[in-house]
């Protein structure tokens, strides 16, 4: 009885995404590389999406409704994808009213560590500062 | 004949630790996350976030401090006593800081005051 208990609870952990499971991709610049498209149930080329292109040359550039808000460089680290972002306040004044008047500069670090990578998605929690998020990144063409 | 009753952590226990890990997910999400339009921004979201937090923060390291209340200015110092002036002079003679001359001329000032 306990056992199937437990059987049963690690599952459902698994299937809601608290525990790691198997990954059927290995976290490397091969796989990191392309357009990622964020939050999209799975879905590719929606005008307003967040887009993440990550380059081969350890770049990146992060933006929203077709506009670049971010750019960077990145590097894995251990089981992270660390990303140092060069962005500003301002740009997303539209989610934050308080932010419209920071207009310059700054450099932001997000840790990114990747649950569940498939071949052309994965769920993954991000961290920036004292935020954290589940994100679920599509490959898009 | 006696049956033992030990605890039981099956089904039953489900709701309250899927509230558990419910609530303690919630304490992490970010600060903003939803648009106007309900969007909801995944990096867009955390960043904000932040840059909310720091914005904060730096509106209030840059408000002027409150100004202290000036501490109570010191009572006037009861006038010395002839005694405590000669032990002064002393202090002083022995560190060197008057000369012979002056520590005579000085005490006899003192001396003086008093018989006057």
């Amino acid at each position: 009885m306990c056992r199937r208990t437990l059987l049963m609870l690690f599952s459902l952990l698994t299937l809601s995404g608290f525990l790691p499971v198997a990954n059927a991709a290995a976290l490397d610049t091969a796989y990191l590389t392309g357009k990622w498209e964020i939050n999209t149930a799975g879905a590719c080329g929606k005008a307003d999406a967040e887009k993440l292109i990550v380059h081969d040359n350890a770049t990146f550039e992060y933006g929203r409704r077709g506009k670049i808000e971010s750019v960077g460089f990145w590097r894995i680290k251990q089981n992270m994808v660390v990303f140092e972002m060069l962005t500003s306040p301002s740009y997303f004044q539209d989610i934050a009213n308080e932010l419209k008047d920071y207009t310059r500069h700054e450099v932001y670090s997000m840790q990114m560590m990747p649950l569940d990578m498939q071949q052309d998605q994965f769920s993954a929690v991000a961290s920036i500062d004292d935020q954290m998020s589940k994100l679920v990144l599509q490959r898009c063409r | 004949m006696m049956t033992t009753q030990r605890p039981v952590f099956g089904l039953n226990a489900l709701p309250a630790a899927c509230l558990a890990i419910t609530t303690t997910m919630t304490a992490y999400a970010p600060m903003v996350v939803a648009h106007s339009d309900g969007a909801v921004w995944g990096i867009g979201g955390l960043l904000a976030g932040s840059m909310l937090t720091k914005a904060v923060d730096s509106k209030h390291q840059s408000q002027p401090k409150q100004s202290k209340a000036s501490p109570p200015a010191p009572a006037p110092a009861a006038p010395m006593t002839a005694e405590q002036k000669i032990q002064q002079l002393n202090t002083l003679a022995a560190g060197g800081y008057i000369t012979p001359q002056e520590y005579k001329t000085e005490k006899q000032a003192i001396l003086n005051s008093i018989v006057e």
